[in-house]
């Protein structure tokens, strides 16, 4: 098999760019895996550095804060010792200020408490003569009242009085009417039913003696009697 | 004796229904001894339980001669016509205040018989509260001549004139 001599040149020159091409490469990745080796490193460094600083600056700021309470303490203690002072003296001024005042008020309540006093007694004596006063009219007023009240009261009684023995004895009246004709008519009602009780015994009694008094002869005659009105009357026809 | 004349002659002797219910009973007697061992006297005998009148002319119209298988049909259909005609008999029923006695009810009877009819048998009833009089029941028509109603007529005529005497 032949080859092409053109295809051959053409194949070496694309073998050696790839060489070339590959050569730069395993440079450039040398010196980027140095580079980073080296920034490992300061890593590192800067990483321990790191570690160190922050210890340090807890204590110096531990020694600091300690020097502050150190002063605040002080500082207080003393405010404390100074207002101590302005207190005490502070107390015994108010005290005596407050006696003195207390004093002054005492003296005006009492006169006020005085005046007072006065005042209501002054009050309840007018109120209780006005009381006095009110009682006495009041009890007039109510006697005067009563009086009118009963002599009114006297009056109406008087009038029903005269009124309910008027209508009992209109009531009585009628009453006595009505049974006056109650009587009447039972008197009436009983006179009637003698009447007619007599009549029914009357007439047993006719009918009583009549039955013993018939003889037979009679009997038979007045049995002839009937046949003969029957003839007349033809009850026989 | 045919029966007509026979009962002519029997029913002016009878006065009332129980004298025909008595007849109607020994004309049956007479007619049961048909069929018995009874003889001719005994058969005879057997009217004389009525009044002696009666008694003879039944005895001369049935039992004067004996009774035989030949004539005992005749005699029967005879006494069966006399007794429905004697049942047949219009009867007047008279309420009395007492109980009459023969004469007086034969009294009545021949009343009836002269003035009224002579078969009107008459059917006495006793009744003391009428007092008196008689009270007729004929032909369905009732009529009260009784003293007790007439005593009524003249308490309910008269009853103020009556009232008045009790003031």
């Amino acid at each position: 098999m032949l080859i092409d001599p053109i295809a051959l040149i053409f194949l070496t020159l694309a073998v050696t760019t790839l060489a070339v091409v590959l050569y730069f490469l395993a440079r450039a990745y040398t010196k980027n895996a140095q580079e980073l080796h080296e920034l490992q490193k300061q890593n590192n460094q800067i990483q321990n550095q790191l570690a160190e600083k922050p210890i340090k600056l807890l204590e110096k700021a531990h020694e600091r804060a300690q020097e502050l309470i150190d002063q605040a303490n002080r500082k207080a203690t003393e405010i404390v010792a100074s207002s101590k002072a302005y207190e005490d003296t502070s107390n015994q001024s108010l005290k005596g200020k407050l006696d003195e005042l207390e004093k002054e008020q005492a003296g005006v309540f009492t006169k006020a408490s005085e005046d007072m006093k006065l005042a209501y007694q002054n009050m309840i004596t007018q109120i209780q003569e006005q009381d006095i006063n009110t009682l006495k009219t009041m009890t007039k007023d109510i006697q005067t009242d009563v009086i009118e009240d009963f002599k009114e009261f006297r009056g109406e009684l008087e009038k029903e009085t005269i009124n309910s023995e008027k209508i009992v004895k209109e009531k009585i009246n009628e009453e006595y009417l009505g049974m006056e004709k109650d009587l009447q008519t039972y008197k009436k009602e009983k006179q009637q039913k003698i009447d007619e009780d007599i009549y029914k015994i009357l007439y047993r009694v006719s009918e009583i003696v009549l039955n013993q008094g018939i003889s037979y002869d009679k009997h038979k005659e007045l049995v002839l009697e009937a046949l003969e009105t029957a003839k007349k009357e033809q009850v026989f026809k | 004796m045919d029966s007509p004349a026979l009962f002519d002659q029997l029913i002016i002797l009878l006065r009332t229904t129980s004298d025909v219910a008595s007849v109607l009973l020994v004309l049956q007697e007479f007619i049961d001894s048909f069929y018995s061992s009874k003889t001719h006297e005994e058969q005879q005998q057997i009217f004389k339980k009525l009044s002696p009148q009666i008694s003879i002319l039944l005895t001369e119209a049935f039992a004067k001669e004996p009774i035989t298988p030949e004539n005992q049909i005749t005699i029967k259909r005879q006494i069966d016509d006399l007794s429905d005609t004697l049942q047949k008999c219009k009867k007047m029923i008279m309420t009395l205040a007492f109980q009459p006695d023969e004469e007086t009810t034969t009294f009545f009877s021949e009343w009836i018989k002269k003035n009224v009819s002579k078969d009107l048998l008459l059917d006495f009833q006793f009744d003391k509260s009428i007092v008196g009089g008689a009270v007729i029941i004929v032909g369905g028509v009732y009529k009260d001549y009784s003293v007790k109603k007439q005593l009524s007529n003249k308490f309910q005529i008269q009853k103020e004139e009556i009232m008045g005497l009790l003031d």
